[in-house]
């Protein structure tokens, strides 16, 4: 599928992560270990520097002219290479909202900011009674004469107490006919006065998500996204449907890699290795298999996107599966680790991570960004042509 | 436990005052608070389960137990998994009460059988080794004989209660009379000199300790069960793991009802996420899988309190039937409250722990499957 030259780049990808990502950080991706914010950062800045932070952003902005088929392998070389992923909320998700619907204003204030690095982001959308109905949203931000007032909560806003802005959905119209036609979009500032930060715990973890109040949140008129009330349509955009590598193949295919080695190196308890065992090679051979036809299925919508047609719903389809690999691959790595994998801490002998912790953390996966039911919701819907509630 | 009345009877009482007591000392919050102490348990927690008889569950009347078989072990342990419970219960009774009831001699009864049912006794199974996995009978751990008796070195390996035992139940190869090796069962005091213990802890709660045994001195007293040590060990294993597939019905139980709560209070698309057709079939599924293994669990327990030959294959067919059902509702629960099933501060996430850690003790699907072929070739021949 790829050319020759794609192939040979994918190469120079690989020895650029050799060259420039610190073998420590590499360690610690690999064996799921806690990435520290820094190492994160010098990471984005090595990217930067070569060009590379935001391949998929136009040549103007600090983007690349590559194909479709050369970001996809660019993405997934990154991540069979152990390299640490950059923060989506910038990048990936308002960026190219951004750069379709923003102002020239917005797009000279923020995208340098964003591809350097210096600016951190998070995204408002779910809200305690707004998760995968999202368009129930109630954040209310009401229009007066210099801007716009906000008050209400968002939930589940990773990175809230890191971050330095955050897009978020409000609605600005609660008469309209339709949910969906009075919600905008907006960017405003964490330290904004009125914003409040608390943070929720995840099982056995501190801080790692949070909730987020407004109470009399006062903002510019120039915060406003696009139109009013439009907002709705942008978050096609922002969520990633038409993102290429949404399956994460790559990453999938380290944890393979992972997962073999440490079955050829756990005893099977009667004196051998536990690779060699019929019953878990045949697992293990049907884990790739899957994984196989999700990066073909991937592959081939890569090849319509080239002839210039849009990703549609191949990629809402690669998300579940996706997904479920990921999940499935952690799952695998728990059962391959026996006993080891009971503890909480750390493991100093193999310089894992808790590996029941990183199985736990992949749940998330089929629950953001568009929960899996939802994304059945609009295949059925898109594809199939059945109606329903919604 | 009289046995001139109904057992069904008596289990639904024995049911129904643990129901009680967990009420009141357990619930969730109370659970959380639990999870800070030293140990990862609750002390009063504990005299509360001495104080009901709990621990005399399974010991003989003689030495101060309350007797009773598995099936009504079966019932507590349904109770203690739902409440998510963290004390190290499973193995006092097996590997402390049971084992050593069935396989002590006298004076050893007499020494640790009335401390341990008075609730002054945590014992632990120091059976497992770096290498062993769950191969059960693979013990590298050596105890060779000296002019006093033995000297014991080896490690063990994660052992459940192992950082809170005030005795602990080790396994070793030792030569046999005739010269061959056989596996012995020694009561070892944690204290004792040579014994070295790392605690460790477990991320669905619970302690465990990783051992080393630096030449341990052993007396003829110190041994448990002599040369029948090994069938001793093999069904106390089976045991605890028959108990903890209860656990996890318990556990599975309590989960279902919360997701169920859940999908018909929680309002998406002006409904209740309960009243969309996707998510009712699901949770149906959730549903039988905790039935089947319910079945399957009962099915076992009852082959072991009837010492029927099967009893074995019962137990490993009922170790995969469970894993199966609780991997699918462990993951399933998380999935069915979105966020809320990742959340530290709500029982959601804690069920996904406790069933999707179900096959890291006392072996997995391929273990179990494994060792049922074994067994059902040997009964056909």
């Amino acid at each position: 599928m790829h050319s020759s030259e794609d192939l040979a780049f994918a190469e120079d990808v690989r020895a650029f992560v050799k060259s420039h990502l610190d073998p420590e950080t590499r360690r610690r991706v690999v064996n799921a270990l806690p990435v520290p914010p820094e190492a994160r950062k010098a990471w984005h800045t090595a990217l930067y520097l070569k060009g590379w932070a935001a391949p998929h952003w136009p040549v103007e902005w600090g983007g690349t002219d590559w194909s479709p088929a050369r970001s996809y392998l660019f993405s997934e070389t990154l991540a069979e290479e152990g390299a640490p992923e950059l923060s989506p909320f910038g990048l990936m998700m308002l960026a190219p909202t951004l750069i379709r619907y923003g102002t020239e204003a917005q797009k000279r204030d923020f995208l340098p900011k964003i591809l350097s690095g210096e600016q951190q982001w998070c995204q408002g959308f779910s809200e305690p009674g707004a998760g995968s109905d999202l368009a129930s949203l109630r954040l209310r931000a009401e229009r007066v004469e210099d801007g716009w007032v906000l008050n209400g909560q968002k939930m589940w806003t990773t990175m809230a107490h890191r971050a330095d802005m955050m897009f978020c959905l409000a609605r600005t119209d609660p008469n309209a006919p339709k949910r969906q036609m009075g919600i905008s979009m907006f960017l405003l500032d964490m330290r904004t006065p009125g914003i409040s930060v608390r943070s929720i715990d995840l099982l056995n973890s501190k801080q790692t998500t949070n909730e987020v109040f407004f109470d009399d949140v006062r903002l510019p008129p120039s915060s406003l996204v696009g139109e009013a009330n439009r907002g709705w349509d942008y978050t096609r955009v922002v969520l990633g449907n038409e993102r290429l590598n949404i399956a994460r193949v790559g990453l999938c295919r380290r944890q393979l890699k992972r997962l073999k080695q440490r079955a050829a190196s756990e005893p099977d308890g009667r004196g051998g290795a536990l690779i060699d065992g019929p019953l878990l090679r045949a697992r293990l051979s049907a884990a790739e298999i899957e994984l196989t036809a999700i990066e073909a299925l991937s592959l081939k919508m890569l090849r319509r996107v080239e002839k210039g047609a849009v990703p549609g719903f191949e990629a809402n389809m690669l998300k579940i599966r996706g997904s479920e690999m990921q999940q499935r691959l952690t799952e695998l790595l728990v059962e391959v680790s026996g006993p080891g994998s009971l503890l909480h801490e750390e493991d100093p002998d193999d310089g894992s991570a808790a590996l029941f912790k990183a199985h736990f953390d992949t749940r998330v996966v089929s629950i953001y960004g568009g929960s899996n039911e939802i994304q059945r919701n609009i295949i059925a819907k898109g594809v199939l042509g059945l109606g329903g509630r919604s | 436990m009289t046995t001139d009345q109904d057992p069904g009877h008596l289990r639904g009482q024995l049911g129904e005052a643990v129901a009680t007591m967990l009420d009141r000392q357990y619930s969730f919050e109370q659970r959380q608070q639990y999870r800070e102490d030293p140990h990862g348990y609750s002390h009063d927690v504990w005299r509360a389960y001495a104080e009901l008889g709990l621990l005399g569950l399974g010991v003989s009347e003689e030495h101060g137990g309350f007797g009773g078989g598995l099936q009504d072990m079966g019932v507590v342990f349904e109770r203690l998994g739902a409440a998510l419970n963290l004390e190290p219960l499973l193995t006092t009774i097996v590997f402390g009460g049971r084992l050593i009831d069935a396989a002590g001699s006298p004076e050893q009864k007499a020494a640790w059988l009335p401390p341990l049912v008075s609730g002054d006794l945590v014992v632990a199974l120091a059976h497992d080794e770096p290498q062993s996995r769950y191969g059960s009978m693979s013990v590298r751990t050596a105890a060779r004989s000296s002019s006093r008796g033995w000297v014991l070195s080896g490690e063990k390996r994660l052992v459940a209660g192992g950082d809170a035992a005030g005795l602990l139940v080790v396994s070793s190869l030792t030569q046999g009379e005739a010269g061959q090796e056989e596996l012995a069962l020694w009561l070892i005091n944690p204290e004792a000199e040579g014994v070295r213990r790392r605690r460790r802890q477990s991320f669905d709660g619970g302690g465990l300790a990783d051992i080393i045994l630096d030449e341990v001195h052993l007396g003829p007293g110190d041994r448990l069960g002599g040369n029948g040590a090994r069938s001793h060990l093999e069904h106390a294993l089976d045991e605890a793991t028959a108990l903890q597939c209860a656990d996890a019905v318990g556990a599975m139980a309590a989960a279902n009802s919360l997701s169920v709560d859940y999908a018909r209070t929680r309002t998406q698309f002006g409904a209740p996420i309960g009243s969309f057709q996707a998510l009712q079939h699901r949770l149906v599924d959730m549903v039988i899988a905790e039935k089947m293994a319910a079945a399957m669990t009962e099915a076992a327990l009852s082959a072991l309190d009837r010492g029927r030959s099967d009893a074995a294959q019962l137990v490993s067919a009922a170790k995969v039937c469970v894993g199966q059902s609780a991997r699918l509702v462990g993951q399933e629960t998380v999935q069915m409250h979105g966020g809320m099933g990742l959340a530290d501060e709500y029982p959601a996430a804690h069920y996904f722990a406790r069933l999707g850690l179900f096959e890291r003790r006392w072996g997995d699907a391929d273990h179990h499957i494994t060792r049922f072929a074994e067994l059902s070739r040997q009964a056909r021949n």
